[in-house]
């Protein structure tokens, strides 16, 4: 038998006709699962051939598997075991030179006889009829009409019938195929808005300067629509990165952008539409062309945690650098102001012990209870000290500003007023703040005593308190005299420290200013001081509301 | 012998003033004791007799801790002064800090460091009497 031509008059009868109008029109339904589509397909051809069995098969890499067969004897679809491709080279030459392969009789027919022990004798086949299926011009799998026992002449109408539903088959896979990416694409579309969405992380792609593209969930965390970023310059980036790092983001990009860097990384705040900092790590990828940056693309990570807990790992590192130097000093402190007492009485009692006469030695045992007298008296002041770090755990509670102000002043009223002394306290009514009253009464009550005990000789003293709000919940209170003033240039750097007195008053002990910046640190804030000789001094300490 | 007609103690320790003349008067080497209070009060009595042309102080003591000039900042004021070289500084101080005790050596106004507490003997030996 030969290879049948095809006529160019097909004519289907009206049962082709009628089942090919029904295969066509279920294939437009997109629910249609492709297994109930290839049941379709397989029992259309039994039907429309009346033929014993039609099957389709895939080839897949060496084998031919079957993927569908119906067999109209048992009334039911099945599977039929695989076949190697390479027992069949005639079979398949003969698929990929024609449209079909058209074998009245199998068993003999010189392009399936190769099948005859494997495949036909085992199922009873006596008549084929085997039209390749192509995807881009490659065979990808064989659709067969098979019949048993009567010899079957194969009509011309019956090839067109088979070679319509074989196109039908083709376009129906290749449209599974698309709609099989097509799922696959929506759902990693999905998978990746889940990330996006959900994410504080985000992309942002700019294009010439201007913002093209922000990750919603970006977009979001920074507070603005859709719209509004859309054409944001790289102008306008800037202006909303936190002034401790502009400058330096700024340069770090202009230098790689310079070097045509492709990859780089940097950390800043930017600041979103309600002023909120948050902290990123942006990792650049940038597309040059002809020396000019096209496409700077951001993978811009949240790292506010981690810039989180870095700054408050910082902090403590800080706060613990200057107790351990607060400590190394106040062990200095500690040595020096007992040893030189101690050794006081050292060289007072070796005095002792060398002479005779009775006078001098009663002259030593006042020097040497005068000098115990000091030690005590330094131990004191020094217990003083290490009992004020102790308490820090004080509990704090709001009072009035002006009215703890004056109670303060309450009990150096005496003095203030021996003294000639005026005070102004400019201090509005309505200011509350959260201290700790007796740390509080300390500071001022040490402030105007010192502004007192120094004033100037020239002028009576004048005292001034006055009060700036420095944030929502800071003030700087300033305690301004008329007095002596300090040496900045000699002693700014030791005003604080414990036993520095600047004016060589027998009186001054050289605590009053050190417990006064204790007292202000054990309430959160700092105190500094300006100051000139022979005007007068300021000092200003930090307070929380 | 040597012999110090002007000697200079500059020390804000009362006690230790009044014990350390004691101890000096015992080594009878020394005729004019003068106590200054802190290095300010030091300086200023020095550039008044380099001013009024008068004779230095043959030897001084210095503390090192002091209110208002303390011995190092005096060091330091001395360092620009034209008459730096016509002093002899023994520094007196308490201190155990080595660092300190090895700084004194950088001035060369400073002669020697001496240990506070101190006697007779040693001062003698230090002094090299």
């Amino acid at each position: 038998m030969k290879k049948s031509n095809i006529s160019k008059n097909l004519l289907f009868t009206q049962k082709h006709f009628d089942l090919l109008v029904q295969l066509y029109q279920n294939s437009f339904v997109d629910t249609v699962l492709v297994a109930d589509f290839y049941n379709i397909i397989t029992e259309t051809l039994v039907d429309g051939l009346s033929i014993d069995r039609a099957s389709y098969w895939e080839l897949l890499e060496d084998r031919l598997v079957c993927i569908n067969l119906f067999d109209k004897n048992k009334g039911c679809h099945s599977l039929s075991n695989d076949i190697q491709a390479r027992d069949l080279p005639n079979y398949f030459q003969a698929l990929n030179n024609g449209i079909a392969i058209v074998a009245d009789d199998a068993r003999t027919n010189d392009y399936t006889k190769e099948l005859k022990y494997s495949y036909l004798i085992p199922n009873g086949i006596t008549d084929m009829l085997d039209l390749p299926i192509r995807e881009n011009g490659s065979i990808t799998g064989v659709l067969c009409c098979e019949h048993r026992d009567q010899t079957r002449n194969w009509s011309e109408s019956d090839l067109a019938f088979a070679k319509a539903i074989a196109d039908i088959l083709i376009v129906m896979i290749a449209q599974y195929k698309r709609r099989k990416t097509e799922l696959k694409l929506i759902d990693s579309e999905r998978k990746l808005s889940l990330i996006t969405d959900n994410s504080t992380d985000g992309f942002v792609v700019f294009e010439n300067s201007i913002v093209t593209y922000i990750s919603p969930s970006y977009r979001k965390l920074l507070g603005y629509s859709e719209n509004e970023l859309q054409h944001f310059s790289l102008q306008e980036v800037y202006s909303h990165i936190h002034p401790d790092e502009v400058e330096g983001v700024r340069e770090f990009i202009n230098e790689h952008l310079a070097k045509q860097a492709a990859n780089f990384k940097y950390e800043f705040r930017i600041k979103g539409k309600l002023d909120k900092y948050f902290w990123r790590e942006d990792t650049a990828s940038v597309l040059y062309e002809h020396g000019q940056y096209t496409k700077y693309i951001l993978i811009s990570r949240d790292i506010t945690a981690q810039k989180n807990a870095e700054i408050k790992i910082q902090k403590l590192y800080s706060i613990s650098k200057i107790q351990n130097k607060k400590l190394l000093d106040f062990t200095h402190i500690i040595s020096h102001n007992i040893r030189s007492n101690t050794s006081n009485m050292a060289m007072i009692i070796e005095l002792m012990a060398d002479t005779t006469d009775e006078v001098e030695k009663k002259e030593y045992f006042e020097l040497l209870k005068e000098s115990n007298y000091k030690l005590s008296e330094t131990i004191q002041y020094l217990n003083d000290t290490i009992s004020l770090k102790l308490n820090v755990k004080q509990q704090k509670v709001v009072v009035n500003l002006k009215s703890i102000i004056e109670k303060s002043l309450i009990g150096i009223n005496v003095i203030i007023r021996n003294q000639r002394v005026l005070v102004n306290v400019n201090i509005a009514e309505d200011i509350f703040i959260r201290t700790i009253p007796s740390y509080f009464e300390s500071i001022i009550f040490n402030l105007v005593t010192n502004a007192i005990k120094y004033k100037s000789p020239h002028c009576d003293p004048i005292i001034t308190i006055n009060t700036t709000k420095i944030t929502a919940q800071q003030y700087r209170i300033s305690v301004i005299d008329n007095g002596l003033g300090i040496d900045m240039t000699r002693n700014g750097d030791k005003i604080f420290g414990m036993y520095k007195t600047f004016h060589g008053n027998p009186d001054a002990v050289g605590l009053g200013l050190f417990m006064t910046k204790n007292h202000v640190e054990a309430l959160g804030g700092t105190i500094a001081v300006s100051s000139e000789v022979g005007i007068g001094s300021e000092f200003k300490f930090t307070l929380y509301e | 012998m040597n012999k110090f007609d002007l000697t200079y103690i500059v020390d804000d320790d009362a006690i230790f003033v009044s014990i350390f003349k004691k101890i000096l008067s015992k080594i009878q080497n020394f005729s004019e004791i003068k106590h200054l209070k802190n290095g300010a009060i030091a300086l200023s009595d020095l550039k008044k007799r380099f001013d009024n042309k008068q004779v230095f102080p043959d030897i001084i003591f210095l503390d090192l801790n002091m209110p208002v000039l303390d011995g190092w900042q005096f060091l330091e004021e001395l360092k620009q002064l034209p008459f730096k070289n016509q002093l002899a500084i023994y520094v007196i101080s308490s201190t155990i800090d080595k660092r300190e005790i090895k700084k004194c050596r950088k001035y060369k106004t400073v002669l020697n460091f001496i240990q506070k507490p101190t006697n007779e003997s040693q001062l003698k030996a230090i002094l090299g009497i």
